[in-house]
């Protein structure tokens, strides 16, 4: 039960923050400022029911199943899979669950140590390294995520530097607009002068001193590092001229099964307002985790736990709960696609047109727990040279192979494997 | 071995995350809830094949010998290398008392801030906490109001003549503060640097303003945020290093004035002058706070907070009590630490304490003008049988015995229990295998599976015999019509294994137990180091536990142990990069 005391006050906070930032901040325009290209991770833990997904005859010609139905109208703008595999688990000799497997090589497409954690850095993660000159280099939102456990992480700086996503929609804001100090007025001028200085001064203290350290603290003071840089640079850019605009209202607290679907519709509007206005180009979604529980009670499934849903089989009723919850994680990618296809860019194509969508998940079916054929999805990207309406069949090939295709579409061409290169055979045939 | 151990640590570090992920995933259930039929596959929790065999003899040579004994292999007369100091970042609760410490106030404000991961029982990992751009973020903002809040009130903060002589104020307040914030003296050159920073901001700013950026900025700075365990040359910097280890493992916080004194004079390494700070401190009001997080890590008490229970069911169970159940265990912690000769016996067996209200009504207990609940000596037994610690361990809408005794015999008596391969997590659900069973039977029925026997016929019956508590750790005689059955079984303990009865007799034979005296001595050995117990500290761990129960496990008397032993005080040299 989370204490909602801290959120009242940061709420007040950020109220008062917007207040004198208010003449800077615009109102919101439907043109995206940036039209470089972005990529968003999309999860959700303890796959699909196998059947209800999709079915192809060819790369063309296939139907959506019950669980891809609300993507009906983003069809041109999709690409399907049939015989994806996860071949980073069978090396995994970690004995427990897969679905603590699945979480950590999703994204990484290395196999996972004993405590389930994997050995390299997510697909986003690497892209980011490679350099973006964003005011935030990336964001990680998410909603009914564990803290304990790599079930709940997905994307990961480094071998063993796993990120955590924001789950409280009042603190993505925070996160995107925390720099966002007016640049007129006097009071707000001074201050951010100071803060200038503050950033300065402490970017110094941790980056340039030489400290006696060994190759542990080392590394932990260049990550310290990193983190005033990044800091320091989203102050940099100041907002004054941009066009963003938050959502009103923002929850304050993390999702339970009456508030998931708000936070989850919120998390959708905030990144979609941090791609459009160029605040980053690169983020991720966890909608639950592997091996999650949580249930929206908008999806009007009668179960109490996703998990024990998945186990169909076995429970009464699970079939069609797992389905129904599938349904509805849909329904929010499917929001997410909307949103993103109705922001218009300064080119060709609207901003889910520059933008690549991976919607990935832990394992194949919940039953079998299989990492074979897993249900995973690309949307968007079409002005990056993805053909989208198609059901492609990539049998035996591993879904190391789409991520470097990720990588190819944000513009690193040279990237010819991604995580254990033995698994990798290429980009995919998203063109 | 270290390899080996390793793993099963890391193992079982695994299943108390997920056992209690999977609580918090539990969310409350529908009032119309469909029958699940029990799925015939589900292994609740563990399988057979690492557990085989009699709890408490591990000598089949896969398993090292259990914790706490001195192995022949390990000579203690030449005692291995201590551990390379190393940079700790403060935790938020380290980053918050000492901002109370030394500001007097503003440091509820890194509640704020992300929680550290739980590893092992501890959230003082030192491994595990960077200072990331998430934490960066929530920090520098905290930090800014620390640090407006005591610039705005500057003449009572640090009283100077401000108005008359700004710069020597300034400087004043740099080496004052520096030296408080930063836990030794700074050099010259840094006093400067600070200084530069004062001038170099706009002189049309106020004087508070300006200041406020200072405090920040020594706030931000890694001479603050780390604990800098390096081994360094010199008895002065080597007290300066053991002063912080000092208080942050006794107080949970930043050195004080006194005990910075004695590093200045160099005399921490001195063993009589070690002994007496540690004695000082441990006299101080500040020892029961440290002391109490110890026991609060031990118990999941950071957690409770992500305790959910079935609404329907429990309809009282709120925030407001999860408060009072922190603050209990809180309370019975502290007076049990600062009562003379205070024990782990007395943890285990109180029957009176400290309680709020409502939890006086669920204890169905007196609750007096100091706030003092008198118990039911037959109903409970120090913190074992606390509401808030029966709560954690059960699910949203029943008991769950597994998870109790999956408590008492890894968390307390340190048992090892290795995670089967690919075993399903899953929860005997209601269903027409199950109808008119009581919990107790209806978990009861995968013992009889050959594959889960293996642990579960030394989990279950520990966790049985605390039925005689609810969900949210209410005393009952009756579940659901069917009268309690709380007979239950000790086992792994050596002399106290064997039937009892009940959440206050199993209290009782654990405080008895030397398995438990021991175990709990190692946990704190653990909190202290930062990390899981290691090789290079059995002679050591041996030592301490020696010393606890000859003490009579007094607890003030186990900090003293741990807190002038060599492995805890002395670092060994980092390789040169």
């Amino acid at each position: 039960v989370p204490t909602t005391k801290h959120y009242r006050r940061a709420f007040l906070r950020n109220t008062a923050l917007m207040a004198i930032a208010a003449p800077f901040v615009r109102t919101l325009t439907a043109e995206a400022q940036v039209v470089e290209p972005c990529l968003v991770l999309l999860f959700h833990g303890n796959g699909h029911r196998r059947g209800q997904w999709a079915s192809r005859r060819s790369d063309s010609d296939f139907d959506l199943g019950r669980i891809a139905a609300p993507l009906a109208p983003h069809r041109d703008k999709m690409i399907l899979f049939r015989g994806l595999n996860h071949d980073a688990m069978k090396r995994s000799t970690w004995a427990r669950t897969k679905h603590g497997k699945g979480s950590g090589i999703a994204f990484t497409g290395t196999a996972v140590t004993s405590e389930g954690w994997p050995t390299g850095p997510s697909v986003d993660q690497y892209i980011v390294s490679r350099g973006v000159r964003t005011r935030i280099p990336s964001i990680q939102l998410g909603a009914g995520v564990g803290d304990t456990n790599a079930y709940g992480r997905i994307v990961y700086a480094a071998e063993g530097r796993a990120i955590a996503p924001v789950q409280v929609p009042l603190e993505a804001y925070r996160t995107l607009f925390s720099g966002a100090v007016p640049s007129e007025g006097d009071a707000a001028r001074r201050l951010l002068a100071r803060r200038r200085s503050l950033l300065d001064f402490a970017r110094r203290d941790v980056c340039d001193l030489d400290r006696a350290l060994g190759v542990e603290d080392r590394r932990r003071l260049d990550a310290h590092c990193e983190a005033i840089r990044e800091v320091e640079r989203s102050l940099a850019e100041d907002l004054s001229s941009s066009t963003c605009e938050a959502p009103a209202d923002l929850h304050g607290e993390r999702a339970n099964a009456g508030t998931y679907e708000r936070v989850l519709d919120q998390h959708i509007a905030l990144l979609t307002i941090a791609l459009s206005c160029g605040m980053t180009r690169v983020g991720s979604l966890a909608l639950g985790q592997a091996h999650g529980g949580l249930v929206s009670d908008a999806a009007d499934a009668p179960t109490g736990s996703h998990h024990e849903a998945s186990h169909h089989r076995s429970h009464v009723g699970g079939d069609e709960a797992y389905v129904r919850i599938s349904e509805w994680y849909a329904r929010r990618v499917a929001a997410l696609l909307a949103r993103l296809d109705a922001v218009a860019t300064r080119e060709d194509g609207t901003l889910l047109d520059h933008t690549l969508l991976v919607w990935g998940t832990d394992i194949a079916d919940g039953e079998d727990h299989s990492e074979e054929d897993v249900p995973w999805a690309v949307f968007g990207g079409g002005s990056l040279g993805i053909r989208g309406g198609r059901m492609l069949d990539v049998s035996g090939r591993n879904a190391n192979d789409l991520l470097i295709s990720a990588c190819h579409a944000m513009g690193l061409r040279d990237v010819e494997t991604f995580g254990h290169a033995d698994l990798c055979r290429g980009p995919l045939p998203l063109g | 071995v270290y390899a080996a151990k390793q793993d099963t640590d890391a193992s079982r570090s695994q299943l108390v995350r997920i056992l209690a992920d999977e609580l918090q995933a539990k969310r409350q259930e529908r009032a119309l809830l469909w029958l699940m039929a029990m799925n015939a596959r589900i292994c609740f929790l563990l399988v057979a094949t690492s557990c085989t065999g009699e709890i408490g003899s591990v000598g089949d040579g896969a398993h090292e010998p259990p914790r706490g004994t001195v192995p022949d292999a390990v000579d203690c007369s030449d005692p291995p290398e201590h551990d390379v100091g190393r940079l700790r970042r403060l935790t938020r609760a380290e980053l918050a008392n000492s901002m109370n410490d030394i500001f007097g106030e503003d440091g509820d404000v890194m509640d704020r801030l992300p929680r550290e991961p739980q590893v092992e029982f501890m959230y003082n990992s030192y491994e595990d906490l960077w200072f990331d751009t998430t934490f960066a973020r929530g920090y520098l903002e905290a930090s800014a109001e620390v640090a407006s809040s005591a610039a705005s009130r500057l003449e009572s903060f640090f009283p100077c003549p401000w108005s008359e002589r700004v710069d020597g104020c300034v400087r004043e307040l740099v080496t004052s503060m520096g030296a408080r914030l930063f836990r030794k003296p700074l050099g010259e050159e840094s006093v400067e640097r600070y200084v530069t920073l004062f001038e170099s901001l706009d002189s049309d700013d106020s004087v508070n303003d300006r200041v406020a950026t200072v405090l920040e900025a020594m706030l931000v700075s890694p001479d603050f945020l780390y604990r800098d365990e390096t081994s360094r040359d010199g008895d002065v910097d080597e007290s300066f290093r053991i002063a912080s280890q000092l208080s942050y493992l006794i107080w949970a916080s930043t050195p004080d004035e006194a005990l910075l004194e004695q590093a200045t004079l160099g005399r921490l390494v001195e063993p009589r002058v070690l002994r007496d700070q540690v004695e000082r401190m441990l006299e101080h009001s500040f020892a029961s706070r440290g002391f109490s997080q110890f026991i609060e890590y031990l118990f999941d008490v950071p957690r409770f907070r992500e305790i959910q229970k079935n609404e329907f069911i429990y309809p009282d169970f709120d925030d407001e009590l999860i408060d009072e159940m922190v603050e209990e265990i809180r309370a019975l912690a502290s007076s049990t630490f600062e009562t003379e000769g205070g024990s782990l016996t007395d943890l285990m067996t109180a029957n009176s304490w400290s309680a709020g209200p409502r939890l006086a009504e669920l204890y169905g207990a007196r609750r007096d003008s100091d706030g003092i609940v008198e118990l039911d000596p037959g109903q409970r037994s120090g913190l074992l049988t606390t509401a808030g610690v029966l709560s954690f361990t059960s699910l949203p809408d029943k008991t769950r015995p597994v998870g109790r005794g999956y408590f008492v015999l890894s968390r307390l008596l340190c048992r090892e229990l290795e995670i089967p391969p690919e075993a399903e997590i899953g929860l005997p659900e209601e269903g027409p295998d199950t109808e008119g069973l009581s919990v107790r039977e209806r978990f009861a029925l995968h013992i009889e599976r050959e594959e889960c026997a293996g642990c579960h016929q030394h989990i279950d019956p520990l966790g049985f015999g605390m039925e005689n508590y609810d969900a949210i750790g209410r005393w009952r005689t009756h579940d659901d019509g069917l009268p309690i059955d709380a007979t239950g079984t000790l086992v792994g303990t050596g002399t106290a294994d064997g039937p009892f009865e009940g959440g206050v007799e199993l209290a009782h034979r654990l405080a008895e137990s030397r398995v438990f005296q021991d175990c709990f001595a190692e946990r704190y050995v653990q909190y202290a180091m930062g990390r899981a117990v290691a090789d290079r500290d059995v002679c050591g761990l041996g030592e301490v536990q020696e010393n606890f129960i000859e003490s009579n496990l007094s607890l003030r008397d186990l900090v003293m142990a741990v807190a002038v032993s060599d492995s805890f005080v002395k670092r060994s040299r980092a390789e040169e990069e």
